[in-house]
């Protein structure tokens, strides 16, 4: 169940092992992203901390757990894909799924309030139940999550075309962004904004605009020396 | 009556001099008349509309180019605004495409690596309004032949970009070559098959676009009509008989140089060769990547394709008539001056039109003007970059003879292939 989604009775179970159900989600369609609202959830890893931003401003701050280095929380430019609850005995009560491709990962509370500070989990963020329920009624289905870090090891594929998905599409779209190439969000699928800039790339060097990537992209884009 | 006489003489020359301005041009059979004479008055405000494209520079810094450039324009021309609008390089040419369908183009469209189509309804010839010295200044000569259709200059030339080949320093000069003599006289490709002796089995002699695109038409043309090959195939034969080259060299032709595997890269941009050059200095290759022009294919001299950068001058209908079109004229020129901060022209290595930006390019490029001596010729005799879709299938039809010569497909294989199947892919 890859990409946050919810079986037939709408309940996920989460890579930390808990299980939600969900009252609202969304089909996930990332190739076409439009901007929902002005809100903005970013993850910034190293500081353990969530901030919740609205038009523009920082609204709320909270401290986080992220993912064990064996089970890393994933960084990328994700969205809100699902909230759901869960109705067991109070821990972990909310849940926002996110739309990583390789896993189930989302934002929820947690029965461990240790953890939070720490890098404890198996790639959720974790947050104090009271902080979950009140981001949960702020958050919409369709609002950009930023989770910001160290970019995951990937195994670049010799071809990269439409309909890819993992973490060396991610490797890819931050290094077109790098060199001025606007790809969209960086959320690990190669759709039609990062074709697009694929094919920028090509003409930029010459290339004839396939928006395939091969390995004379790869080395230009200096992922692979 | 002599009084009387001389009275009609010089009211008939007034008369015939400022009814009849129009200056009338043939071109690819088609009449046009232009008003090359009409002046912008100082005392009049033009609003000029240019588009150009929104090249990936980093820190918007092409838009602030543009913008800074428009500022040296106004203060000659204050009377002039400029209202600047940049579009997306993949949708650029349609979007201008749709306003000439629609009536509606921009007074001044600056292309980004093609040279669009001229369109005898709206478009402008600007080269009667140039005098002499304006031109030797603002056009590089073998690029400013580029621009002319019939002989009358179309387009205001804005930069180029050549197609050239980079060469292993170490392997060449190992093969006997010299690379001075080389850039001096020419080379072909009989000087390129001595290279074999001197590179083991599992290095090749050349990647990348390593058939001129004279050749892969010829090549085809002669498939669809028979199963009998052509002259060219002979030095193919000899190609494949030196194993020159893999059949994998078109998408990984950079790794293959860099690593040594290749002694030559044919057919790429000099923003590729910059890259090769960092590269290189960063890992600390004991060798050179060293610039080469293009060799000749057996006895021919082949012009590598050349992608231009021109600037069009367009009449907006039902808006400010022949003064109009001069202000755009006289933008356009100042634009393809590439004056004032030269960073974007290095930055994305194309050779500005102008011999002085040129130069001025050469040297902030690391190119040098030796080398640009070697890139002229070139863009002299070079063509128009063909569009999209014949490069692909160019492409399609280099791929399938790169199988041939890497041993993958017998010739005649090949020649039925070319037949039947590469175009229509």
């Amino acid at each position: 169940m890859a990409d946050g989604k919810a079986d037939a009775v709408g309940r996920i179970s989460c890579s930390d092992g808990e299980t939600f159900y969900l009252n609202e989600l969304e089909t996930v369609e990332t190739a076409n992203w439009a901007a929902v609202n002005t809100d903005l959830i970013t993850v910034e890893k190293r500081y353990f901390r969530l901030t919740f931003y609205r038009d523009g401003r920082m609204l709320k701050k909270y401290p986080v757990a992220i993912g064990k280095p064996s089970t890393p929380t994933p960084v990328g430019e994700w969205k809100v894909i699902n909230k759901g609850v869960n109705c067991g005995n109070g821990f972990g009560v909310r849940w926002l799924g996110l739309n990583c491709p390789w896993g189930i990962y989302g934002i929820h509370g947690t029965d461990q309030p240790g953890s939070i500070g720490m890098m404890s989990s198996h790639g959720c963020i974790r947050m104090h139940n009271r902080n979950v329920v009140e981001l949960y009624n702020l958050v919409r289905i369709g609002t950009p999550v930023r989770i910001i870090g160290d970019l995951p090891p990937a195994n670049l594929r010799r071809v990269l075309k439409m309909q890819a998905a993992g973490p060396d599409v991610l490797r890819l779209q931050f290094a077109l962004r790098r060199k001025g190439f606007d790809v969209g969000p960086a959320d690990a699928r190669y759709g039609p904004a990062l074709k697009k800039a694929v094919c920028k790339l090509q003409m930029y060097y010459g290339l004839t605009p396939t928006g395939i990537v091969t390995l004379n992209e790869l080395n230009l884009l200096n992922l692979i020396e | 009556m002599a009084f009387l006489g001389a009275l009609c003489g010089i009211s008939f020359y007034f008369t015939y001099h400022y009814a009849q301005p129009f200056q009338k041009l043939k071109i690819k059979g088609r009449e046009l008349r232009i008003k090359p004479n009409a002046a912008v008055d100082p005392s009049r405000r033009y609003r000029i509309t240019l588009w150009d494209y929104d090249w990936p520079l980093a820190g918007d810094n092409y838009r602030k180019y543009l913008q800074a450039q428009i500022a040296g324009f106004n203060q000659s021309y204050p009377n002039i605004t400029v209202n600047l609008r940049l579009l997306d390089l993949l949708t650029g040419p349609a979007e201008l495409a749709a306003a000439l369908r629609r009536g509606a183009p921009p007074d001044v469209y600056c292309s980004a690596l093609n040279t669009p189509g001229f369109d005898f309804k709206y478009q402008v010839p600007v080269g009667p309004y140039l005098t002499p010295p304006v031109r030797k200044e603002c056009c590089f000569p073998g690029i400013a032949r580029l621009t002319e259709l019939d002989g009358v200059q179309c387009y205001f030339p804005r930069w180029a970009r050549p197609e050239l080949w980079v060469g292993n320093r170490r392997l060449l000069e190992r093969a006997g070559l010299e690379i001075t003599g080389i850039r001096a006289r020419g080379w072909n490709w009989n000087d390129i098959l001595k290279l074999r002796p001197q590179i083991t089995d599992e290095n090749y002699l050349a990647v990348g676009k390593v058939i001129p695109e004279g050749i892969l038409q010829k090549v085809w043309s002669q498939a669809q009509m028979t199963d009998t090959v052509g002259a060219e195939w002979g030095l193919l034969q000899k190609i494949r008989d030196a194993k020159g080259v893999p059949s994998d060299g078109g998408p990984q032709m950079i790794d293959y140089f860099c690593s040594g595997r290749a002694a030559l890269l044919a057919g790429v941009k000099p923003v590729i060769w910059r890259y090769l050059r960092e590269r290189l200095a960063r890992t600390g290759a004991a060798w050179e990547a060293v610039i080469l022009p293009a060799p000749a294919w057996s006895k021919a001299k082949t012009a590598p394709p050349v992608e231009l950068g021109v600037i069009s001058v367009y009449r907006r209908p039902r808006l400010g008539g022949d003064e109009q079109v001069a202000a755009a004229v006289k933008l356009g020129e100042y634009l393809s001056r590439c004056g004032g901060d030269r960073a974007p022209w290095v930055e994305l290595m194309v050779i500005p039109a102008a011999r002085v930006a040129a130069a001025e390019w050469a040297r902030q490029s690391g190119i040098g003007e030796s080398i640009l001596k070697i890139l002229e010729p070139g863009l002299v005799g070079g063509n128009w970059c063909l569009p999209l879709p014949e490069q692909e299938r160019l492409g399609r039809i280099s791929a399938a003879l790169q199988q041939y010569l890497s041993g993958k497909r017998s010739q005649a294989e090949t020649v039925r292939y070319l037949r039947t199947t590469a175009a229509g892919e």
